[in-house]
């Protein structure tokens, strides 16, 4: 097998359950607690056969037929309009519209508000019919509902009232958010993170001897500047809201290069520069290694070995659960590194931190071989030397995906109940 | 035999493993089925609470406990199947649950109160002046 191909392989995988843990946080966020089904927007705009999370502004569905063409577009109200309350509650509606985005129809899915009142509305034909022709921009730009011909419904006045202004507030919100525009801010926090990065490079690629003397120099500056100062280093709880929500790269351009290139240049290279020479808890270790005679050391079993081998695995299966099942659920305190940030640390990071490091007076660089699943992930992208082939971690891999899949495929109901 | 030795220690190890990550999500995940089926339950709840109005014109003039709450709509026909006990998972019973009831001097406004089992630190509310919604 071509290294290319591995090397490939292994970069897909990554990327893959990357793009799932977002395509799935998305879907939670547009869909909420009552997710939109394509039955229901069959019923307004017939050949509705899927419906594909729109993860722009909208923030509703592409509506697609059976061909997977595109035919139009649903939004629901909820959560936007939760504040727009008609005679006792807020209520969720459905605006479908079609390729051309003329609105086709609005059905009430779900109301807080009085059940005889909604029905009211439901009935009225006339008021429910009111939106039909018009396009979202129209829709959005509505201030005056009289002058635009659509009138409350007698006898449940105020909950129609509460439905037309929910649907307005929930498309001209969406007006509002795609006219956010970002710009690049570099501080000197990036500067110094950049300075680290590169640094780290240097250390890892000039094997020039006096240059290489200094190492000790820069250890202790990554765990006192880059870990306890910035307290910028790489862990599963950035890497899983990154790529929740969205990768910084304006507010913090610096980090993003730096976690990019963590990546990257092990994928390219093979030096492991992260691990190896950044990381402020992998130093660390080097250092209390060092605090006590190698006669003290007891080096693992081979079985100690191949199960320690598999932590990271369990706690990368963790961080899957937690991400895929949206639970309450800290994810710094799997790992160490918020131990670093001395103000917000908590009691499990802090136990995490000094666990591993008492570990690994005995068993040198326990935590970085046998605990660290962003290490885990780091070196399962990393090219190796000499011969290739589909390897453990290649097998690791596949089944992380597998999981992320099924996590992905199968209806949260099924999984919680 | 030495194969067999390796091959129990490293199931043994892998059990293990799996059981540390069923202590470590466990928890959560209790913790959001419970939620889940809190939230199904206090919507039917509403549901009633607000078809009651509507024929009577007040809320139920009582502060009462979610049992009896349930009860109570049972009796006045505004729920015909009771929501399941989400603590339980069993039927309604009195003291086993964590659903409060609560309304103003003339029963013009409701609160449905859930607060987290043995505290007083509320989970959910849904009334009719501010959080009328759980979304």
């Amino acid at each position: 097998m071509k290294l290319s191909l591995l090397q490939l392989y292994r970069l897909f995988v990554l990327l893959a359950i990357a793009w799932l843990v977002r395509s799935n946080h998305e879907r939670l966020r547009v869909e909420g607690d009552w997710p939109v089904s394509a039955g229901e927007v069959a019923e307004l705009l017939p050949g509705a056969k899927r419906l594909r999370v729109d993860s722009g502004p909208r923030g509703g569905h592409f509506v697609l037929d059976a061909s997977g063409q595109k035919i139009g577009y649903v939004v629901r109200t909820m959560p936007h309009s939760r504040e727009i309350v008609g005679y006792s509650g807020p209520s969720d509606l459905l605006v479908v519209s079609d390729a051309a985005d003329k609105v086709v129809g609005i059905a009430m899915r779900h109301s807080y508000d009085t059940p005889s009142h909604v029905d009211d509305v439901k009935l009225d034909l006339l008021f429910m019919e009111s939106w039909n022709g018009r396009s979202w921009d129209e829709i959005a730009a509505i201030n005056d509902f009289n002058e635009a011909e659509i009138y409350a419904v007698s006898g449940a006045t105020r909950t129609s009232e509460a439905v037309r202004e929910s649907i307005t507030h929930r498309l001209a919100v969406a007006k509002g958010k795609e006219g956010v525009k970002r710009s690049i801010r570099f501080g000197w926090k990036d500067v110094l993170l950049l300075g680290f990065l590169i640094v780290g490079c240097l250390f890892a690629f000039w094997k020039n001897k006096r240059f290489q003397e200094l190492r000790w120099i820069y250890s202790v500056a990554t765990i006192g500047g880059l870990g306890f100062f910035l307290g910028d280093l790489i862990a599963q709880s950035l890497l899983v809201g990154w790529i929740e929500t969205r990768v910084p790269w304006e507010a913090t351009p610096g980090l993003v290069v730096f976690v990019v290139s963590a990546f990257l240049v092990p994928w390219f290279t093979k030096q492991p520069v992260y691990c190896q020479f950044i990381c402020s808890h992998g130093n660390l270790q080097r250092w209390t290694m060092k605090a006590l005679p190698a006669k003290w050391k007891k080096p693992l079993p081979g079985d100690g070995k191949w199960i320690g081998r598999l932590v990271p695995v369990m706690l990368l299966l963790v961080v899957l659960g937690v991400s895929f099942l949206q639970l309450d659920f800290d994810l710094a305190g799997i790992e160490p590194f918020d131990a670093y940030v001395l103000k917000s640390a908590g009691i499990a990071t802090i136990f995490v931190a000094l666990i591993g490091l008492a570990i690994s007076f005995f068993f040198p660089m326990a935590y970085c071989k046998f605990g660290c699943p962003t290490g885990w992930l780091l070196e399962f992208v990393r090219r190796r030397g000499g011969k290739q082939s589909f390897e453990d971690r290649d097998w690791i891999g596949l089944i992380l995906l597998a999981v992320a899949l099924a996590l992905y495929f199968v209806p949260q109901h099924l999984l919680l109940g | 035999m030495n194969r067999l030795k390796k091959i129990l220690i490293r199931a043994t190890g892998v059990v293990i493993l799996a059981g540390v990550a069923a202590v470590l999500l466990s928890p959560s995940i209790a913790e959001k089925r419970e939620s889940r089926r809190v939230k199904a339950m206090l919507l039917q709840v509403q549901a009633a609470l607000q078809n009651y109005h509507v024929d009577e014109e007040i809320y139920p003039r009582r502060m009462m406990p979610g049992a009896k709450l349930i009860q109570f709509l049972q009796e006045k026909k505004f729920l015909e199947t009771p929501p399941e006990n989400p603590w339980s998972g069993g039927p309604y019973a009195e003291g086993d649950d964590w659903l409060r009831y609560r309304t103003d001097q003339l029963a013009e406004t409701y609160e449905l109160i859930v607060v987290y089992p043995e505290t007083e630190d509320i989970q959910f509310r849904l009334d009719s002046t501010e959080n009328q919604s759980l979304e």
